[in-house]
């Protein structure tokens, strides 16, 4: 059976399977949810209006048994950035909906305020069911409940409070091996852009489906065989290796020795309170409190960098708290206990927010004197206005550059609207190249370069020389196609050292598609993916003096190092020129 | 047989021949296995392994030899006591067949510290889950056999992992499930359970007979009795789910 | 003339604390000093080779925050107050 395009009107009660287009059949995840955004929204359109439409997209080699490959790309015109939008997560919903042999999901119609419905997927076809008993409501309790009414063995992808509420900080959760909303297309406010259109739900049963049609299975087993020889060999990625012992959190000693860590809205590269908050720290209690270390998002990842964090006494399990989930919530709101900062992640997944936007946001009304830095009742509290939707809720839901205009701050880490991660670019100045051109707005995972300048992965630089363009467009353009092949962002760590790992990733494409790539092909398919986005955000109205920092990091020296960004414009310029 | 290589010693393998056939045992001879952990399991499935003529052993340990470790671990004598497991196995099982390579990792497994190379097999002969389930994990992504087996007492059990094709470790023993043993046993025991772990080595490289795929043996030791428990997949199971 | 050492993720494991002091003057003394004290470390953090720089990869040594690598390499020099940072390798984001 050849994979299929499924678009979905909800307001009109529409569905219709659609044959994959010839220039789309060699695409998939972020090259396809890019393409058909390109395609079919018009680039000035209001992203919550009616023109918009959302993209769901796994991975060319997802739902096969490449590993580590598990990743959906969910695709719109961003109602925070205003310009195009990509955002992955990995979860067993993005291998369930390819072994049903759709390539993609198209969401149009609305815009809409009420009458939310569920899409319902299985090898039978597709319905819309009414989703109205679970508005308004948290997602934990409500993952738990379509758990007990369709079954266990579903792919969940859902929207909360926050996209209700059209906040521009809404994403999209998919569930984890658990089932429990964990597993973020966090960015961007692609949540909202899904409410609007009426859809609340995606339930993906593939009981029965027919699996990934595989062109060269000769090709497809022999580059499968590389890239998990390259994955089970390198120090990061291997099983017991630094992200299968600590997580993502392990990165916490490291940035903040090399005063990267940004606390306090971006006002210190370095804090000896970070240490409370470490990887190390947190592996250890999670072991004490007997949640779980290592844990996959899902099944066939070797990496396994997940977990299961939990309250003190064991109970109340959660899912994940990344590294950039602990800086966000934590030390840059000069918060360092994991327990609250625990509390924080819970909600943001409970209504349905992106962390690293939330976390930002908090930091910035603190800033704004909205409470005092490091108060966690007030944290917690702000996350409460957004629950019940009062009107310190409504801002606080739109995002970090919204909320501090709104309390005239100064000091807001945004790039195209979009708040920064967990790196402070003042320090690490490839990352902040990064920040400032790719075109989803301040992205630590578009473009890498932490893995170069920090870790030493796929070369050695200097993390304070400003000579960072041609890293940051190599690393761009690479990664652009490795979210187009549904692989882990992380898988980059063992192929950019393991030149075979490489060389597996693309024989696996090749086998899927029956196609002829080569490795030196890599770079031109992700220009093509960048430039396309590019020329979105172009006609959205984006200019060159969009791909900027913000002010302040040019101006404000930041500790211990005390450097600015001082990476000049016309380097920013020729980073994807 | 690559160019080079030592003829196969017939006379040594002359019992061994009608079993496993010359494909076989030229087989063994281009195969690769890897023996972690040389205490009670390892040390009979290392030598086994090394006698039946696997060409390449890669044996991993990091300890050194124990006064308490002699009634089980025959690959040491007294005088090796406070030595170096790896080396000292590896000197013993070189000169035992001196027609194999030996290479010795003398480091722990646990927590990604060693690299462990590529090869055909992976024989789980340590003496905690955290390691069985680390190198499950890397035999499941390396789609190649891992050997199981584990004793208590006068008990013992043993399974192949086949990935894709068998459970893995993670569907019948999920990792967070909470498991010490204290490892008490006897000799024999950790005799009958290593041998059997080298010879379901043996088989699978040489396709000499099927191997204890997709049930766990159970091995009573105490009153003789062997049973066969039948496992099953966990269709979700993390570790392996996207095989099926 | 003191300067801390700190060991992270898979190296405080392996040297059993978390910091140490020392007086070296410059990072391979330091490492001539610190590693005969943490014997169990030394194969994770050097290489056998006779270069100049024989850091295993991926191991990452930091001077105030500054990747010695970028710095002086093993002759960076130590003052009093500085602070060695040394990470296996590691991953995430």
């Amino acid at each position: 059976m050849s994979r299929q395009i499924l678009r979905v009107n909800v307001s009109e009660n529409q569905i219709d399977y659609e044959e994959v287009h010839e220039e789309y059949a060699a695409l998939g995840g972020r090259g396809l949810t890019s393409q058909i955004v390109y395609d079919e929204v018009e680039p000035t359109c209001n992203p919550l209006g009616p023109h918009n439409k959302l993209v769901f997209a796994p991975g060319i080699v997802t739902g096969t048994v490449a590993p580590t490959s598990g990743r959906i790309s969910v695709g719109a015109k961003s109602p925070l950035t205003g310009g195009i939008k990509e955002a992955n997560a990995g979860t067993d919903f993005a291998q369930r909906l390819a072994k049903l042999g759709i390539k993609a999901i198209i969401v149009e119609g609305g815009p809409v305020k009420s009458g939310y419905k569920a899409l319902k997927l299985d090898n039978n076809g597709a319905e819309l069911v009414d989703a109205e008993k679970w508005s308004g409501r948290g997602l934990y309790d409500v993952y738990e409940e379509i758990e007990e009414e369709i079954g266990e063995e579903v792919g969940i992808a859902g929207v909360g409070i926050a996209a209700e509420l059209s906040g521009s900080n809404s994403g999209i959760a998919f569930n984890d091996m658990e089932g429990m909303p964990s597993r973020y297309a966090g960015r961007g406010g692609l949540g909202a852009v899904m409410a609007t259109r009426g859809l609340k739900f995606v339930f993906v049963d593939d009981e029965g489906a027919p699996g990934v049609e595989i062109e060269d299975r000769e090709t497809f087993d022999r580059g499968r065989k590389k890239l998990a020889d390259a994955l089970t060999s390198h120090d990061v990625t291997k099983p017991g290796g630094a992200l299968n012992s600590y997580g993502t959190g392990v990165l916490v000693n490291i940035i903040n020795e090399a005063g990267g860590f940004p606390n306090r809205n971006f006002s210190r590269g370095s804090d000896d309170r970070a240490s409370k908050v470490s990887g190390e720290m947190k592996a250890e209690e999670i072991e004490e409190r007997k949640g779980q270390r290592p844990h996959r998002c899902s099944p066939g990842c070797v990496i396994g960098c997940s977990e299961t964090w939990t309250k003190e006494d064991g109970e109340d399990p959660m899912g994940v708290i990344e590294y950039e989930s602990v800086w966000a919530l934590g030390p840059n709101c000069e918060i360092y206990d994991l327990d609250t900062i625990g509390e924080l992640n819970r909600q943001c997944n409970d209504m349905g927010m992106d962390t690293i936007e939330a976390g930002n946001t908090i930091a910035v009304a603190m800033e704004g004197g909205v409470a005092e830095f490091g108060d966690e009742e007030a944290a917690l509290g702000m996350m409460d206005e957004i629950r019940e939707g009062t009107p310190l809720g409504r801002i606080l839901v739109n995002g970090t550059e919204f909320t501090g205009n709104a309390f005239g701050v100064t000091r807001i880490p945004t790039v195209k609207g979009q708040a920064m991660p967990a790196y402070d670019p003042r320090a690490i100045k490839g990352i902040g190249t990064t920040y400032a051109t790719t075109p989803m707005g301040a992205d630590h995972t578009a473009g890498y370069a932490i893995a170069t300048e920090i870790m030493g992965v796929g070369g050695d630089l200097d993390p304070l020389s400003p000579e960072k363009a041609e890293l940051s467009r190599n690393l761009q353009y690479s990664t652009a196609v490795i979210d187009t092949t549904g692989h882990c962002l992380f898988t980059a760590f063992a192929v950019l050292d393991i030149p075979e790992g490489l060389e597996g990733m693309v024989e696996e494409v090749n086998g899927v598609l029956g196609a002829d790539l080569t490795v030196d092909d890599i770079p031109d398919i992700g220009e093509s993916i960048i430039d396309l986005e590019k020329e979105f955000n172009k006609k959205a109205g984006f200019t060159k003096e969009d791909d900027r920092l913000p002010e302040f990091m040019r101006e404000e020296e930041l500790p211990p190092h005390n450097d600015v960004f001082d990476v000049p414009d016309e380097v920013l310029d020729k980073v994807l020129s | 047989m690559e160019q080079g290589d030592p003829p196969l010693e017939i006379e040594r393998y002359e019992n061994q021949l009608p079993v496993v056939g010359e494909t076989g045992q030229e087989k063994l001879a281009d195969s690769s296995a890897a023996v972690v952990g040389l205490g009670g399991l390892g040390s009979p499935a290392a030598t086994y392994l090394a006698a039946a003529g696997v060409g390449q052993l890669v044996i991993i340990d990091g300890d050194s030899v124990d006064k308490s470790n002699l009634n089980r671990q025959i690959l040491y004598r007294p005088e090796d006591v406070g030595a170096k497991k790896a080396d000292v196995a590896k000197a013993r099982l070189s000169s035992f067949n001196p027609s194999i390579e030996v290479s010795a990792i003398g480091e722990r497994v646990t927590k990604g510290e060693v690299q462990l190379p590529e090869t055909d097999l992976i024989v789980g002969a340590v003496d905690n889950f955290e390691t069985r389930h680390l190198l499950n994990e890397i035999a499941v992504a390396r789609g190649i056999p891992y050997v199981h087996g584990a004793v208590e007492g006068l008990n013992g059990v043993l399974t192949v992992v086949l990935p894709g094709q068998t459970p893995c470790l993670n569907c019948i023993l999920p990792r967070n499930v909470d498991r010490k043993v204290a490892g008490h046993t006897t000799g024999g025991v950790t005799g009958v359970i290593g041998g059997l772990m080298a010879n379901e080595g043996i088989k699978f490289l040489s396709q000499a007979g099927d191997v204890a795929a997709g049930y766990l043996l159970t091995c009573d030791l105490g009153h003789l009795e062997f049973d066969r428990i039948h496992l099953e997949r966990n269709p979700n199971c993390e570790v392996c789910g996207n095989l099926f | 003339m003191e300067i801390k050492v700190k060991f992270f993720a898979s190296f405080r494991d392996k040297a059993g604390v978390p910091v140490t002091r020392t007086s070296a003057r410059n990072v391979q003394e330091l490492f001539n000093e610190v590693l005969e004290d943490y014997e169990g470390l030394r194969g994770h953090i050097l290489t056998d080779s006779s270069s100049d720089f024989p850091l295993k990869k991926g191991v990452t040594v930091m001077v105030n925050g500054r990747n010695i690598r970028f710095l002086d390499g093993f002759s960076t020099e130590l003052d009093d107050g500085d602070v060695v940072a040394i990470f296996p390798p590691v991953g995430g984001g």
